[in-house]
């Protein structure tokens, strides 16, 4: 195909099937803040999810490479946000050791949620000079020690973390609609990158490495411009998280919170943005549900006593079935497209948008 | 003598973190597997010792040692083998779905409470030799890992199922046009690393005295690392890498100043790392493992 005469340009392209994610979720979240607080509280922590999902989907979900060591960004921006905006007379009762800056410097929940998703970006810039050689097996075990490595150094660097307790005092001033407008925004620049020249060169990778190599893409340093940028985009759900609970402690970014992004990501489709934001709000809503009826509760007067740790039994199993059923997700990784156009797989639209690359 | 104390309870960890390292390479040898339930078959075969605790203590480890087999062969059973020829990434994932299942069980009908034991409490004490002093269980953890990998060594040398399960391990198509029954080798490859399983269940739990659901995520990280600084795919590769983590986490704990010794583990997986970087394929990789581009 010749990209001359094709008369959609590559960001309206994009832009349809974004509007189609942004839209119907800022629909869903409107009908959610008719609801009572308590719901809203969940609806803030399911947006959270949101772009916890989108974030590692920028990564794993376009390149290919697996990694379970992103939440280890999550509990960077979080720290980060939460040392920015601990007040400060607060802060002096909880963290009485804090270097001098840190001490002294309060800033808004916006500015702090900018700023940790600068300090995760640089900081997965920082491993990913040495993690970005990697690919297979040893990328996924190099990406399970960053996850150690960070919590080891979070549980135990206690002047600036508080150590292994839970650390308090962050404000819950995360409203219902700005948590909305950080996931519309996360989920803008992950669409505009994934459709940019570099997101197709490393979905080319992504497919045949040999063969994108073959005609020039340079698969580290695309490698690195989307782990930096999900570092970045986990950063910001760091922050969300932090100001949702008020307070958090090293072991909340770990395995458990991994397995649940991971989760989303695959039941949603691995392999497209669509499937990263309807997964994580699919698997958001059945965890919540799931969670009320473990704890005797009522959703939609409807009320199912279940055993404790059920819900992960659930997840479990629905995982393992999609594994094995439906490898690329409830919607099998496909984007949205223009109403009218002929659906095509994911595959066959890279295939394209590589073709079209290559003039 | 505090050296030599060193050294003995650095082979006892290496040996502890070989039995790891081989359960999970033995599966991956034959099915292609990064088996990352193989941690939470662990914890599994540690509940039923624990959950035996009226019975002789040797009835109680057989039967631990039979759960680690059967759970391992049921995951075989019910899950991977529907799986197989999948890509390594949707296996690794599949086996992180298989973990979190056996954990939300043993949650369910154990509760997610530390559960403590006086199982191998008594070798908490030192045996006394002239000035030298070695806790019992260091030298019963050299003696099971000793006996494992000299037991499997003669599994796969002599007999005729080992050499089965090493011709499926090199090339399993192969090995199935010259006649090894693909489910047959693939049962055994999950019984030895159940089996393995619940060795690694029993010393954990005579080590610890607790047990927690997550107890199995500690030790099939450790297996993950060794297996893979040894080289995937690779037994020997999986010892060494047991050994050379082990040894190097004691002789860290050991030489590390005070103030930094917190940190053991950043550092150690720092240099997981920074090894990975330099040799991907790790130290002693196989051969059917080489990149042939």
């Amino acid at each position: 195909m010749n990209t001359r005469q094709n008369p959609v340009p590559s960001w309206l392209a994009a832009a349809g099937p974004t509007a189609g994610l942004v839209v119907p979720l800022a629909v869903l979240v409107a009908l959610l803040s008719l609801g009572n607080p308590a719901l809203s509280s969940v609806a803030i922590g399911g947006l959270a999810n949101v772009v916890m999902a989108v974030g590692l989907y920028t990564f794993w979900g376009i390149s290919g490479v697996l990694s379970f060591g992103h939440i280890a960004f999550v509990s960077v921006g979080a720290y980060t946000s939460a040392l920015l905006t601990i007040p400060l007379t607060t802060r002096a009762f909880v963290l009485p050791d804090l270097p001098g800056v840190l001490a002294n410097t309060e800033t808004s929940f916006v500015v702090a949620t900018i700023v940790a998703a600068v300090v995760a970006a640089a900081f997965s810039a920082l491993v990913a000079i040495p993690m970005m050689r990697l690919s297979g097996h040893a990328a996924g075990i190099s990406s399970f020690a960053l996850l150690i490595v960070v919590l080891n150094v979070t549980t135990n660097w206690t002047s600036v973390t508080g150590g292994l307790g839970t650390l308090t005092g962050i404000p819950t001033d995360l409203t219902l609609w700005g948590a909305y407008a950080w996931a519309a925004v996360v989920i803008v620049v992950a669409a505009a990158y994934g459709s940019s020249p570099s997101g197709r060169r490393l979905r080319a990778s992504r497919e045949d490495e040999i063969a994108a190599q073959a005609v020039g893409v340079k698969v580290h340093r695309e490698r690195r411009v989307a782990f930096v940028l999900s570092g970045a985009i986990m950063g910001v759900a760091g922050s969300m998280y932090a100001h949702w609970l008020g307070s958090f402690g090293p072991t909340d970014f770990y395995m458990d919170l991994t397995f649940v992004i991971v989760v989303m990501l695959i039941i949603g489709g691995l392999r497209s943005l669509f499937g990263a934001v309807s997964g994580a709000v699919v698997v958001s809503v059945l965890v919540w549900v799931l969670a009320r009826w473990e704890s005797g509760q009522s959703v939609a007067f409807l009320s199912i006593p279940l055993p404790r740790g059920f819900s992960d039994l659930v997840l479990a199993l629905i995982l393992v079935v999609i594994l094995l059923r439906r490898p690329d997700g409830l919607t099998q990784s496909r984007e949205l497209s223009w109403p009218g156009r002929k659906r095509k797989t994911q595959r066959a639209a890279d295939v394209e948008l590589v073709e079209q690359e290559a003039g | 003598m505090t050296l030599l104390q060193n050294i003995i309870t650095g082979i006892s960890v290496g040996g502890l973190y070989s039995l790891y390292a081989l359960g999970i390479a033995v599966v991956y040898g034959v099915a292609g597997i990064i088996n990352f339930a193989h941690g939470y078959f662990i914890a599994f075969a540690a509940y039923v010792l624990l959950a035996l605790a009226g019975v002789p203590v040797l009835v109680a480890i057989v039967c631990a040692l039979a759960a680690g087999i059967a759970i391992a062969v049921a995951t075989e059973r019910g899950v991977f083998r529907f799986a197989r020829g999948a890509d390594p990434g949707t296996l690794l994932v599949l086996a992180f779905a298989v973990a979190l299942a056996i954990k939300s069980l043993l949650t369910l009908v154990a509760g997610s409470d530390t559960v403590s034991t006086s199982f191998g409490s008594e070798l908490a004490k030192p045996l006394q030799i002239g000035s030298l002093s070695i806790v019992w269980i260091d030298l019963v953890t050299i003696v099971v890992a000793g006996v494992m990998l000299a037991g499997l060594a003669l599994l796969l040398n002599r007999t005729p199922v080992g050499v089965q399960l090493r011709a499926a391990a090199e090339d399993f198509t192969m090995a199935r046009l010259v006649g090894v029954r693909s489910n047959r080798v693939m049962m055994v490859a999950f019984a030895v690393s159940g089996l393995l399983a619940g060795a690694g269940g029993l010393l954990l739990v005579a080590r610890s005295g607790t047990l927690t659901p997550t107890s199995g995520l500690q030790p099939v990280l450790i297996a993950f690392v060794a297996v893979v600084i040894g080289g995937l795919g690779s037994l020997p590769g999986a010892v060494a890498g047991g050994f050379l983590l082990g040894g190097t986490t004691v002789a860290l704990q050991v030489l590390l100043p005070e103030e930094i010794r917190p940190y053991r583990d950043a550092i150690l997986y720092t240099l997981v790392i920074v090894i990975l970087t330099f040799r991907p394929q790790g130290l002693l990789p196989s051969a059917n493992e080489r990149s042939r581009v």
